[in-house]
């Protein structure tokens, strides 16, 4: 009696270890499974991050020219290059400078609208990063 | 013995596989919250930039209507743009507060620094003479007391010396004076190369402190040397102080300077403009201070005569 009961645990194995073994693989499956969404995540704001920094950086370079150069540039988009966009996926830069608008320079101010957009293409979607701001004669920089 | 030895192998699986989700969870649990952390690091961020660039935008706009402010006005306004960002805009501050220094920010050789004596929409003082300082003279503090001046151990030759150039009126004519002083010694000794400049009436390489209150009320700044304009008062009896322009000489670095009068107070002559840009729940903040009527860089140099010149 001893020795048939010693034989019969050895050979099988439970129903609560199969379970266990299974709900274990299944929740090792979900968590890899699953870690593709932050780092997709981390991707995008890294890219973010990278366009922010080269759109900042073109509305430096706007305000330090002269404001009759600005006034030449108007009104198309105009693009520009950066050797950060080659860190973007199909990527495109470009800003535009317009007249201010009447909501914003009621008292005639001589000074102009400049946007600048920054976009990429991310996860099959487009993304884009955009500053607006006046420039204004004699401004900030000039 | 075998049995057990076997149970125990079995056993192991489990604990093995259990050790592997562990350690593939806490690498996930690590992860996401990185990547939580970064989305909100970078949505800040670029909400951070965009309140930047409208309280820029908020500056320029004031910038270009400062002209059209008399000293003395208050007054806001809204910039909204269309990148859902938007500034607000203030200007609620003149300054020198009463019986404060106005200071400048440090300057270097290639700058100067104007102090009004009188009210800059009042420059003869007839109008209105209170608004102008009545005082016959005023004290000019000067010098980064960051750098090591020591003859031993620092750069005593980045000492800085200062040329004060004063306009004043007497009667209806307007005259100028030009007073130098020296940080390399203190008053009675003269600077350095026999150049014949005044010392400072005090010196200290710790600072000497005074109320500039540009800002903030109560503010005090620190500088190296103090020293009084005309040095002798009788000088500038009976006369209208105009205005004080100060250059920085010998030092290459940049020092502040300020100048602080010695009874009542200095007239208004500098507004603050603080534009506030904001972007989701980012808020960048933009102060500009901005002196009114500044004569042009040239303007010491300028000889200025009612009659016709002879230029043989």
């Amino acid at each position: 009696m001893k020795n048939c009961l010693k034989s019969t645990s050895q050979r099988g194995v439970s129903l609560v270890e199969i379970v266990l073994v299974i709900s274990a693989v299944l929740f090792l499956g979900l968590l890899i499974a699953s870690l593709a969404s932050p780092i997709a995540s981390i991707n995008k704001s890294r890219h973010t991050s990278i366009a922010k920094e080269i759109a900042s950086s073109q509305i430096e370079n706007l305000r330090k020219q002269t404001y009759d150069i600005l006034e030449g540039y108007e009104p198309e988009e105009i693009n520009f290059t950066d050797s950060r966009l080659t860190s973007l996926s199909s990527s495109a830069a470009f800003y535009k400078v317009e007249n201010c608008p009447i909501e914003v320079c009621a008292l005639g101010e001589l000074a102009k609208k400049v946007k600048v957009e920054v976009s990429w293409q991310e996860s099959g979607e487009t993304k884009k990063v955009e500053l607006v701001t006046i420039i204004s004669k004699g401004g900030i920089g000039q | 013995m075998g049995f057990n030895k076997n149970t125990d192998q079995k056993g192991q699986v489990i604990i093995i596989l259990l050790l592997i989700i562990v350690v593939i969870l806490s690498i996930a649990l690590s992860i996401a919250s990185r990547s939580a952390t970064e989305i909100t690091t970078s949505t800040n961020s670029e909400n951070s930039s965009r309140a930047f660039s409208a309280a820029e935008a908020g500056i320029e706009k004031i910038l270009q209507q400062s002209a059209s402010i008399p000293l003395g006005d208050v007054g806001s306004f809204n910039v909204p743009l269309e990148n859902m960002a938007s500034a607000n805009v203030i200007w609620d501050v003149y300054v020198p507060r009463p019986e404060a220094a106005l200071e400048y920010p440090p300057l270097g050789k290639e700058s100067f620094a104007q102090f009004w004596l009188a009210a800059p929409s009042n420059v003869s003082c007839d109008a209105d003479s209170v608004s102008c300082y009545g005082g016959n003279n005023f004290e000019v503090y000067f010098g980064d007391i960051n750098n090591n001046y020591s003859q031993e151990t620092g750069n005593p030759q980045d000492q800085p010396a200062i040329e004060v150039h004063v306009i004043y009126k007497q009667g209806n004519v307007y005259k100028n004076d030009r007073f130098f002083y020296d940080s390399y010694s203190v008053a009675p000794n003269t600077g350095r190369g026999n150049n014949l400049f005044k010392g400072c009436v005090e010196r200290n390489q710790n600072g000497i402190r005074t109320l500039t209150n540009n800002n903030v009320e109560g503010e005090e700044s620190s500088f190296y040397c103090r020293v009084i304009v005309p040095p002798s008062p009788e000088v500038y009896n009976g006369v209208q102080l105009v205005m004080a322009r100060v250059r920085m000489l010998y030092s290459d670095k940049s020092h502040p300077v300020a100048l602080k009068p010695t009874v009542g107070a200095l007239p208004v002559q500098a507004s603050i403009y603080k534009s506030t840009g904001v972007s989701g729940n980012v808020q960048r903040t933009i102060e500009v201070y901005r002196e009114k009527d500044v004569m042009p860089q040239f303007f010491d140099y300028v000889l200025f005569t009612a009659q016709e010149l002879d230029k043989q």
